[in-house]
Parts: C-alpha cells; sequence; structure tokens
C-alpha cells in the first residue's frame, strides 16, 4: 500500500482504541464518523487509480468514495443521534468488562490479530500485510464491543466497527474496486435498517435498560 | 585448595550451633557463642567466595560415607560460589542483628534452640550451594527447610504461628516430591547421582529435557515463590523472627533459583518456549505480588509479597538469558543473566535490611500495624534513614544497586528486539512489566516508608519507640553502606557477577563489553550526587542569614487538624489498586456513615491472597471431601490392619511363586 | 566538543521558565485576557530566591531534601537527553532507562515530602500522583521503545540518528504513534489538563499541586523551577523525534531546540484550553490506553520489520 495508506490504518486503529475506552454514546458516534470519512479515503490511496485510468474506473471508485462517506460519515451517525436524543440516553451503563480491561483487551487483540495476518500467507496480501492486519484487528474489536456493551446503539456502533473491519480487509486483499466491496456495501444498509429499527420500535437486546445497574452515573 | 575455606566456615557454623546448645543454660553465653561463630564463619566464607569469583577456577572433592546411595561429593564452581557470597553476607549480618534482637527475648525463653536452628539452616543453604551429589543436594535441602520450620514456630505458643509453620512446611514438602522425581530422573541419565557424571553423559532428549524443566520449575518455584506457588510466603516469613525473616527472604528463597540455574546448566541449550514461560511467570510474580504488597496493612507481610515480587524480577531476567540462549545471542543472554544474579545479591540485602528494619521498629513499638505508627523518623533516625536507603533501592532508582540490575535487565530486553517470533514479543512484553513494577513498587515503598516513619504518629504505640541497640544498628547501617556502594561504583559488582553468567550461558564473551557498559552509570550517579551536594549548598548559602521559621502545617485554614487524620495506608493505596480490582480479593466489612448526624460507623478491609483464597483453599476442601471416601479403610482397629498386612503378605508371595517379575 | 556542552547546559538552565510563560500566555489569550508576562516564572523564581523559609514542625530532612533531589535529578536527566545537538554530555548506551528512572527518583522523594508534612492533603496528592505515574512508566517506556528497538540501540543518540527523516510521516506511522503517546505522558507527569489542572489548589485536582503545599523559599523556587525543567525535557524528546536536529549542534541546534519547544508549549496550551479535566476514575484509563496505544506501536513496528 502507498505510505500513506499506513498512516490511515493506523489512525483507524487508534479510533478503535478510543471507542472501546469510552463511556459516552455521542463520543462513540461521533468516532465512528470520523471513521467512516477515513474509510472513504482508503480507496483512493489504495487502488492506484489516478488521472491515467479509464473513465469508468474513475467513477466507479468516485462512487464508492462518496458513497461511503455519506453513508457512514453523515446518515449513519445523524440517524444514530437521532435515536440517542430519542430515547434521551446519553452514557452507556459501565460494560461488563471494565473500561480499563477493556482497553487491556483490545491491545491483546491487536496484537492477535497482527499475528495472524503474519501467519496467514495470503497471497494477494503480499506487501500489505499491515492492511489485513489492521483489518483483522477491527474485526475483532468491533466483535469484541458488541459482547461487552449492554446499549443497542453501542452494539449498532460495533457491528458498523466490525463492518468497517470487513471493508478494510477486503480493500488489501484486491486493490480495486469489485464485487466482494459491493456486498459490504450492502452491510451498510443492513446496518441502516437495523438502527431505523431501533428507533422505530426501540427494540433493546437483552438485559440492558429496565433497571438501575453498576455504573449508572447520574451526573 | 579453594574448597577448603568454605568447609571450615562449614565446621565453624555447625561448632558454634553444637556450644550453643551444649550451653543452653545461660542465653547470653549461647547467643553470643552462635553469634560468633556465625560472624567468623562468613568472613572467611566471604574472602573465600569473593576471592574465587574475582580469580576464577572450580573445584570438587569426594568423601564416603555409610549411606548406600549417592556420595559425598561437594565442589565449588563460580555459580555456588555467587551463592554462597550471598549467603555469608546476609546471614552473617541477620546473625549479628539477632544477637541484639533476640537479646529482647532473652527473658521468655531458652534461645539456644533459635541459635542452633539458625545456625543448621545457614549450613543447609551452604551445603546445597556446595553439593555436587543429587541425594546430598536433597538432604541439604530438608535440612535447610526443616530448620526453616524450626524457626518459624519461634513463638510456638501462638496460634496463627503454629498455622504459618505448618503451611511452610507443607509447601515445603509439596514442592520436595518435584524434586525427588527430578534427581532420580537425572540420576538415571547420568548413570548415578552425582552431577559429573550427568554433566559426562551427554545431552537428554527433548521430551525428557521438557520434563526436567518444569519440574525444576515447579520444585524449585515453589521454594522461590513464583506466583501460584507462592502461598507459603505471605504467611511463614511474617511469623519467624525478623533476623530469620531477613535470612529467609534475602537467601533461602534465593536457592530456589541456584536450584533452577544448576538444574539449567544441566539441561543443555534451551527450546524459546522455556525462556517464554518463565517471563510470563516472571511477570506475573511480579505484577501480582505488588499488588497484593500494596494492599497488605501488615509491614511484614507487606516485605513477604515484595519478596514474590523481586523473584519475578529475578525470573524475567532468566527469562531473558534462555531466550538469548535459545536465539544464539550472547549479548540478551549474558545481559539477562547478569541482570538476574545481580538482582539476586542486590535484593538479599535490601530485603535483607527492609526486615531488620522492620524488626526494629516491631522491638521498639510492639506493632507491625503500618497504620498504628508513624512519624518514627524522629525517634528512630537510624532506622528510618537505613528503611529509607533500603526503600529506594528496591524500587530500582538511581543511584542505588537496585537501579543496576533491572537497568541490565532492561537493555537485555532492548536488545532482544534483535530475536524473531514469540522470543521477541516476550522479550519487548518485559520492557512495560518492569516499568509498571517499578512504578507500583515505588508507590508500596512510599506508602510503607512514609506512613510508618514520617508525618506525626498516629496512635500511643510509637510512644516507646527508640532506636535499636547497637548490634542491630550496625548491620543495618552495612547493609546501606552496600547498597550504596553497588549503585555509585556498579563496575565492582559486575565482576563478580560476570563470571557465574559465563557458566549459565557456556561461553565467555561479552563479559568485558559489559563492564564498559556499566563505567557511564557511575559517571551520572556522581553528577546526581554532585548535583544535589551543591542546590544544598546553595540553599544553606540563601537562608543563612535569614529567619528560618517553624510552624505548624498548612491545612488550607482548618483550625483543629489531628494525627488521625493523616492519609493512612489503606486511603494511600486506594487510588493505585482501584484499576487492578479483578486480581485482587479484599472483602470489605463496613458499616457505612448514614444520615446527617451519624452515629457509629466502621470500615474494615482485610486482604487476602486470591490465589490461597479463591484457588488453593477450596480444591483442598474438595480434595479432603473426595479423599474421606477412601478412609473407609481406616477404622483404627488394629486387626484390621494386621489382615491387610496378611493379606498382602501372602499376595505377593504367591505372585513370586507363579513365575511373575 | 565543549563548547557543545557548554551550550546543552546554558539551554537546560536558563530556557525552560520560558516554557511555562508561553503556556500560559496561549491560555490566556484563549480566554480572551491579557496574563502574565511571559518572563514571569524567572521573577517568580527570583523572588522566591530572596524569601525566608517556614518549615513545619512535623517535618523531617526528608522534606527539606524533597525539592533538592527532584531538581538534582531532573537536571541530571537533562544531561542525559540530547538537547540542542545530536548527543549530550552524559549519553551512553542504555541512557534511556536512566533517564526514566532519574525522573522517577525525583518523583520518589516528592512523594516523601508531601507525606511528611502530615497533612491529609498532601496525602492525597502523593497518593494520587502515586497511581498515576505507575501506570504513565509503561507507556513512557514502550513510546521509547517504538523508536529505539528499530535502531537497535538503547541510547537516545543512536535511535535520534537513525529515524528516518526522508519519509517520516507518511511512511512510519509508529513515530507518529511514538510522539502521541509521549506527548500524553507529557500532559500526565506535568500535572495539565487533562489529568490535573496546574491553576487551581482545589481538592478535586489535588495531584502535583497539593504535594508542593507546604514548600516556601528557596525550596519552592527548586520546585517551580523544576517543573519548568520537567516541561523542557519532554518537550525536547519530542522535538528530537519530530524534526532532525543537526548532529553537532551550534545555532541551528539551539534554535531547533528552542522553537520546537516554544510550539510544543503553544500545543500543551491548546489542548488545555480546549479541553476540561478528566474526572480522576478515567485518567487511569488514558493512561492504560496510552500504553495500549503504544503497544500498537511496537506491533507495527515488528510488522514492518517482517517478526
Amino acid at each position: 500500500m502507498t505510505t500513506y495508506a499506513d498512516s490511515l490504518l493506523v489512525a483507524l486503529l487508534a479510533l478503535d482504541l478510543y471507542m472501546v475506552s469510552t463511556n459516552r454514546l455521542g463520543s462513540c458516534i461521533r468516532a465512528s464518523a470520523l471513521q467512516g470519512v477515513l474509510l472513504s479515503a482508503l480507496p483512493v490511496l489504495v487502488s492506484g487509480i489516478g488521472p491515467s485510468s479509464s473513465f469508468w474506473d474513475a467513477m466507479h471508485l468516485a462512487a464508492i468514495v462518496i458513497g461511503t462517506l455519506c453513508v457512514k460519515g453523515l446518515l449513519i451517525p445523524w440517524v444514530l443521534f437521532r435515536a440517542m436524543r430519542s430515547r434521551g440516553e446519553t452514557r452507556e451503563f459501565e460494560p461488563f468488562v471494565s473500561l480499563h480491561l477493556s482497553q487491556v483487551i483490545n491491545g491483546v487483540l491487536c496484537g492477535g490479530a497482527f499475528w495472524i495476518a503474519t501467519g496467514l500467507s495470503l497471497p494477494a496480501a503480499n506487501g500489505h500485510a499491515m492492511g489485513l492486519a489492521v483489518g483483522l484487528a477491527t474485526l475483532f474489536i468491533g466483535l469484541y464491543m458488541i459482547i461487552n456493551r449492554h446499549n443497542s446503539i453501542s452494539q449498532v456502533l460495533g457491528f458498523l466497527v466490525v463492518e468497517s473491519g470487513v471493508m478494510v480487509i477486503a480493500w488489501a486483499l484486491l486493490r480495486k474496486p469489485s464485487f466482494v466491496i459491493e456486498v459490504g456495501a450492502l452491510l451498510d444498509v443492513l446496518v441502516a435498517v437495523m438502527v431505523l429499527g431501533v428507533l422505530a420500535t426501540s427494540l433493546e437486546a437483552t438485559g440492558s435498560e429496565g433497571g438501575v445497574r453498576k455504573g449508572d452515573t447520574s451526573q | 585448595m579453594t574448597l577448603w575455606p568454605f568447609l571450615l566456615a562449614l565446621g565453624i557454623h555447625l561448632t558454634g550451633g553444637i556450644l550453643a546448645l551444649l550451653l543452653r543454660r545461660s542465653n547470653r553465653v549461647a547467643l553470643a557463642t552462635g553469634t560468633v561463630a556465625c560472624v567468623v564463619a562468613s568472613v572467611i566464607g566471604l574472602v573465600a567466595a569473593g576471592h574465587l569469583l574475582l580469580v576464577g577456577g572450580a573445584a570438587e572433592m569426594q568423601a564416603s560415607w555409610h549411606v548406600p546411595v549417592g556420595q559425598l561429593r561437594v565442589g565449588v564452581d563460580a555459580l555456588s560460589a555467587f551463592f554462597l557470597l550471598c549467603i555469608y553476607l546476609v546471614s552473617g549480618l541477620a546473625a549479628v542483628y539477632g544477637a541484639g534482637y533476640l537479646g529482647g527475648h532473652a527473658h521468655e525463653r531458652t534461645l539456644a534452640p533459635v541459635i542452633f536452628f539458625f545456625v543448621l539452616l545457614v549450613a543447609g543453604m551452604t551445603v546445597v550451594a556446595l553439593a555436587r551429589d543429587g541425594v546430598l543436594f536433597l538432604v541439604a535441602w530438608e535440612v535447610m527447610s526443616l530448620s526453616g520450620y524450626f524457626l518459624v514456630t519461634f513463638e510456638h505458643e501462638r496460634e496463627d504461628v503454629r498455622r504459618a509453620g505448618m503451611v511452610y512446611l507443607i509447601a515445603s514438602h509439596i514442592g520436595v516430591v518435584f524434586l525427588f522425581i527430578l534427581f532420580t530422573i537425572f540420576a538415571r541419565h547420568g548413570g548415578d547421582f552425582s552431577f559429573a557424571a550427568l554433566a559426562s553423559a551427554g545431552p537428554l532428549s527433548s521430551s525428557l529435557a521438557n520434563a526436567c524443566f518444569l519440574l525444576a520449575l515447579v520444585g524449585f518455584g515453589s521454594k522461590a515463590g513464583f506466583w501460584l506457588l507462592h502461598t507459603w510466603l505471605p504467611e511463614a516469613h511474617p511469623a519467624a523472627p525478623s533476623h530469620v525473616s531477613a535470612t529467609m527472604s534475602g537467601v533461602m528463597i534465593k536457592m530456589g533459583i541456584y536450584g533452577l540455574l544448576r538444574a539449567l546448566t544441566f539441561l543443555g541449550t534451551p527450546p524459546a518456549w522455556w525462556g517464554i514461560t518463565l517471563i510470563v511467570v516472571g511477570a506475573l510474580s511480579g505484577v501480582l505480588g505488588v499488588l497484593h504488597a500494596l494492599a497488605q496493612h501488615d509491614l511484614k507481610r507487606l516485605l513477604a509479597y515484595h519478596s514474590v515480587e523481586n523473584i519475578g524480577i529475578i525470573t524475567l531476567g532468566i527469562g531473558l538469558g534462555l531466550l538469548g540462549q535459545s536465539a544464539a545471542n550472547p549479548t540478551v543472554a549474558i545481559l539477562g543473566y547478569s541482570g538476574a544474579i545481580l538482582h539476586t545479591l542486590n535484593h538479599g540485602l535490601f530485603k535483607g535490611l527492609l526486615f531488620q528494619g522492620a524488626g526494629s521498629v516491631l522491638f521498639a513499638t510492639g506493632t507491625k500495624a503500618i497504620d498504628s505508627l508513624g512519624g518514627l523518623s524522629r525517634k528512630m533516625p537510624v532506622t528510618a534513614l537505613t528503611f529509607l536507603v533500603a526503600s529506594v533501592a528496591i524500587c530500582g532508582l538511581p543511584p542505588l544497586n537496585g537501579f543496576v540490575s533491572e537497568w541490565l535487565i532492561y537493555v537485555a530486553a532492548f536488545h532482544g528486539g534483535a530475536l524473531s517470533g514469540a522470543t521477541l514479543v516476550a522479550a519487548l512484553a518485559v520492557i512495560p512489566t518492569l516499568a509498571l513494577i517499578g512504578g507500583l513498587a515505588a508507590a508500596c515503598f512510599v506508602k510503607a516508608y512514609g506512613i510508618i516513619f514520617l508525618g506525626e504518629p498516629r496512635t500511643k504505640a510509637c510512644e516507646p519507640a527508640h532506636d535499636p541497640p547497637r548490634s542491630m544498628r550496625g548491620p543495618m547501617l552495612v547493609g546501606a553502606v552496600l547498597c550504596l556502594a553497588i549503585g555509585l561504583w556498579p563496575q565492582a559488582a559486575l565482576q563478580i557477577v560476570a563470571r557465574p553468567a559465563q557458566v549459565l550461558v557456556g561461553t565467555t564473551a561479552g563479559a568485558d563489553a559489559m563492564l564498559g557498559l556499566l563505567l557511564p552509570i557511575t559517571r551520572v550517579a556522581l553528577v546526581l550526587v554532585g548535583l544535589a551536594a551543591v542546590l544544598t549548598l546553595l540553599r544553606w548559602g540563601l537562608l543563612r542569614r535569614r529567619e528560618v521559621a517553624v510552624g505548624s502545617t498548612w491545612g488550607c485554614g482548618y483550625e483543629a487538624p489531628t494525627a488521625r487524620m493523616q492519609y493512612t495506608a489503606a486511603s494511600f493505596a486506594e487510588p493505585i489498586l482501584d484499576p487492578f480490582e479483578a486480581t485482587l480479593h479484599r472483602p470489605v466489612h463496613e458499616n457505612p456513615v448514614r444520615g446527617y448526624f451519624p452515629e457509629e460507623a466502621h470500615y474494615e478491609r482485610h486482604p487476602k491472597d486470591v490465589v490461597g483464597d479463591r484457588v488453593l483453599v477450596p480444591a483442598a476442601r474438595r480434595l479432603i471431601a473426595a479423599l474421606a471416601r477412601i478412609q473407609i479403610i481406616q477404622h483404627g482397629r488394629v486387626q484390621l490392619y494386621l489382615v491387610y498386612i496378611l493379606v498382602t503378605v501372602i499376595v505377593l508371595l504367591v505372585w513370586q511363586l507363579s513365575g511373575g517379575a | 566538543m565543549i563548547a557543545q556542552w557548554v551550550v546543552h547546559v546554558l539551554v537546560l538552565l536558563l530556557f525552560p521558565p520560558l516554557l511555562l510563560g508561553v503556556i500560559g500566555t496561549t491560555k490566556a489569550w484563549f480566554a480572551g485576557r491579557k496574563g502574565p508576562p511571559l518572563l514571569q516564572l524567572y521573577f517568580d523564581v527570583w523572588k522566591l530566591l530572596h524569601k525566608e523559609a517556614v518549615y513545619s514542625r512535623t517535618t523531617t530532612w526528608i522534606f527539606r531534601a524533597g525539592p533538592i533531589v527532584s531538581l538534582a535529578s531532573l537536571l541530571s536527566a537533562g544531561l542525559v537527553l540530547p538537547l540542542t545537538s545530536g548527543s549530550a554530555p552524559l549519553s551512553f548506551g542504555g541512557d534511556v532507562i536512566a533517564f526514566a528512572y532519574l525522573l522517577g527518583l525525583g518523583r520518589y522523594f516528592t512523594m516523601a515530602a508531601a507525606l511528611d508534612t502530615g497533612s491529609s492533603f498532601e496525602g492525597m496528592g502523593a497518593s494520587r500522583e502515586a497511581a498515576f505515574s505507575a501506570l504513565a512508566e509503561p507507556a513512557l517506556l514502550v513510546a521509547l521503545a517504538i523508536v529505539c528497538v528499530p535502531a537497535s540501540t538503547v541510547s537516545f543518540a543512536d535511535a535520534f540518528a537513525a529515524l528516518p527523516w526522508s519519509s517520516w510521516g507518511a511512511a512510519h506511522p509508529e513515530i507518529l504513534i511514538a510522539v502521541v503517546v509521549i506527548f500524553l505522558v507529557l500532559l500526565a507527569e506535568n500535572s495539565r489538563i487533562p489529568v490535573d489542572d496546574p491553576a487551581t489548589h482545589l481538592e478535586l485536582t489535588m495531584i502535583h499541586e497539593v504535594m508542593v503545599l507546604d514548600h516556601s523559599g528557596p525550596d519552592f523556587a527548586f520546585i517551580l523551577y523544576g517543573s519548568a525543567v520537567k516541561i523542557f525535557l519532554f518537550s525536547a524528546l519530542l522535538v528530537h523525534l519530530i524534526i532532525p536536529v543537526s548532529p553537532d549542534g551550534g545555532w541551528l541546534g539551539i534554535l531547533v531546540v528552542c522553537a520546537g519547544g516554544v510550539a510544543i508549549a503553544v500545543a500543551i496550551g491548546v489542548v488545555e484550553s480546549g479541553m476540561a479535566r478528566l474526572r480522576l476514575v478515567r485518567v487511569p484509563q488514558f493512561l492504560i490506553g496510552a500504553s495500549v496505544l503504544g503497544a500498537i506501536g511496537i506491533f507495527v513496528v515488528l510488522l514492518r520489520a517482517g517478526r
């Protein structure tokens, strides 16, 4: 991958860490939006499509970039903010595993993902081990977020992180727009449906709100 | 011959002990005899060991004995000499200290047994270091453990002391079982029990070597106090008299390290996972040991948990040494082993000093509870000073000796960047682990030193405090001076450490390069001391002609502060332990403050050992319940036992007759 | 050589108080007020050196030793860290660890001096300081390891010389991570917002400020000056990571370090003005997060090296 892509991937990892460490839903949503923006910039750096490629390729790329930016960077966060306000909650309850331990687990998952990425010798990933590693790490961290949180908005955010991880892996392995990536975009649509469902019916995962639990911060 | 001084020292030790036992009518005479013997023997041994370490050489000799198995074979090389150095140094200082300490107990009971068993403990450790035969090693190990038991139960009329002795005995013997198996394997491989036969028998098969490594890890580790095997340490060390605690924490647990290192010399080139295992064990012991130490309110238990932590640091060094050996990287190996070995000496020094300080506090005030003390620095200045030196040293801060050994381990870890794969990760993981351990240790010793010696006295227990007699002050001052000396001139210490490290690594490469490495540390230490002196002069000059007033501490306008309002040990440790709550087990008993005009309220929090309480005790209970079912065969009736014997004999005879082998 | 060291020592002694002035001015600008003059700390230190001292009855020699040991260790650390050139008067293989532990020595004595006063306020500050510095140490050492391990060295001079200047920001995100982590540690160690509020002595914000509550006169001058030196040391470390300082020093070296220090001081001021202080229970998360970020940096380093 080109050099700036590495920095971008590291920024994605840092944002994952930030999302795992914070209790506030608002900060989490904003971090997710920022991840979406960075993710939309990734294809430009990776695919090597520049002024010399064909018109359709460039258009295709532009569509993906703009699509990701709008959906992940603008639309979904906006909808999530609305859901958050309509339910009147701004903070997550204390998750199952304390936040300190979550950060350490985050580090361990990153390490594990990096190790696996170097261990799996996928031919397409030659020289792009960084992308594969970061994508796997993001995937694991997103799954961890879904497991660890009670609040359904946080769980949606976790799912978004998982999906970002899948996208990063896809771009690392394929490096140009293709069918697989468009399927990934369909995952985004799924997320949008989930969020609308959250808004419309206030469906919750089992055992979240309803009753005071440890860590209920009332300031 | 190089061996004679050590045997002479051993003889003097034993003579002194037996004389003390014979002269038990008069406590003073017995005490004097034992102490003089210990000191003379220690001096002889120290000189001999130092000479051997600086000049080099090895020796071995054999005598015959009437035990059918094994031989009476003793020898000394650089590794043995180093541990002998530690033994003589710490036990010599402890013996002098003990003369004063036990003098305070002279009116209660006869001192001859404790003197005799102390001598026996030191003799046992000496023979462990000198032994070159498996059977002799195990015999000496048992002597060491058993005399430790008798020393721990010095105040045997107390229930908690008896319990502590029992825990110590059980843990010790569980470990010895593994050692029996280990030495049996060695003997089968080598032909007989002697180490020389083992060394010349060629390498062990890799599965056998792995098994031996694990056996050594558990067997020697239970004596050393690795995490999970450590639960006896915080029980036994506080129960013993202070000079014994100093010896036990200072050298007896290091015999476990010696055993592990000696076993490693027989096992050839290690595979990578050995080093990684030791690093994991070391990291757990270090971090969890210091966390538990932070949670304690009893000074001696706190120090005992710190011994676990420092054993963890030594193990980290050994792990790095093993990683270097397995990757054929001599820099990492030499640096790692040197750091571990030097830390063994350093820890013996400053932990011995700390326990002596704790003993002085106990001697003067009658209590070990940190929260009852305070402001003792004014009443016990010498104790406070030496305790401070030992505290700063144990945190690994320059310009004292702890910094040098931890520095060596850090540099080994940084150089581990040249390795690859899992060994690389393990080596680099040492860096944040050691940093965390250092930070938490600093927190713990600021707490211990600050709450006991600084501030205002919290209860009436502090009133009779005074500096202990000269016999107790002397060893503490000597220890403090040595800590400072090794810190300021680490090359001298490195001369002593280089040879044992080479014995372990098997080559002589790299040691001279290391000597050059340590010279700049002296420069930095001297600059530091110089700057401090300059600033002191500056301030003295500025304040010389001005009025220096004395007032009360600024309390932010609060008019009626009391000594009980000071921070306590528990409150000091609370923010530090809060992120690590999951790893500790500290049940709270409280009657909280309620309402605007609260009535009586109290708060109690007792730190319990996580492994002991949550793992070992329930497991033991289940084991006992399961075994209770087999108890059916034990009725207590002698006739039934005779039936068992008769049946067994008949079965054996029939089997033999039918041609079974 | 000697001239280089003389310059190093002069910059170390004379420049640091300016940084605190810059931070104060930045914060004042954000707050829309005029703020104290840039050279205020110089005047404060001068004034305090001329004052008398008051010592509490409860204190012992530890209290009198605290500011001296703390300042001596900071200045020694300043002699170990390269400032105006590529190496320092006391540079050697392994000085990275000496640097970290010299700072630790100063901290130990500051905390002990705080407990010496027998006041619960200082005890509170010492306790929190112990907690946070225990968590900040691993973060600092991991960040330094990010820089040192690829260069196979344990010395600042060699590590700085081996930094890949040509492809810095783009191709070496791990250096960026190291810079961020060290900046976070700077905020924690120097009692800046979001970890601690240096401007008040209220109970809520008591960490560093309250530990030194009882010092007066020349002792307090040493402490104020020491805090400036500490910020300068961390800033110089960051500057060396961001910009290549000429190995021979000279005017360019002085300029880079001083200008860089001022820039970082402005950055600190911006951060302080833009954020509120974290709740105390969140500070450990802040620091553990910094350590984990550093660990991620190490993973990136290892990945690039092919592990």
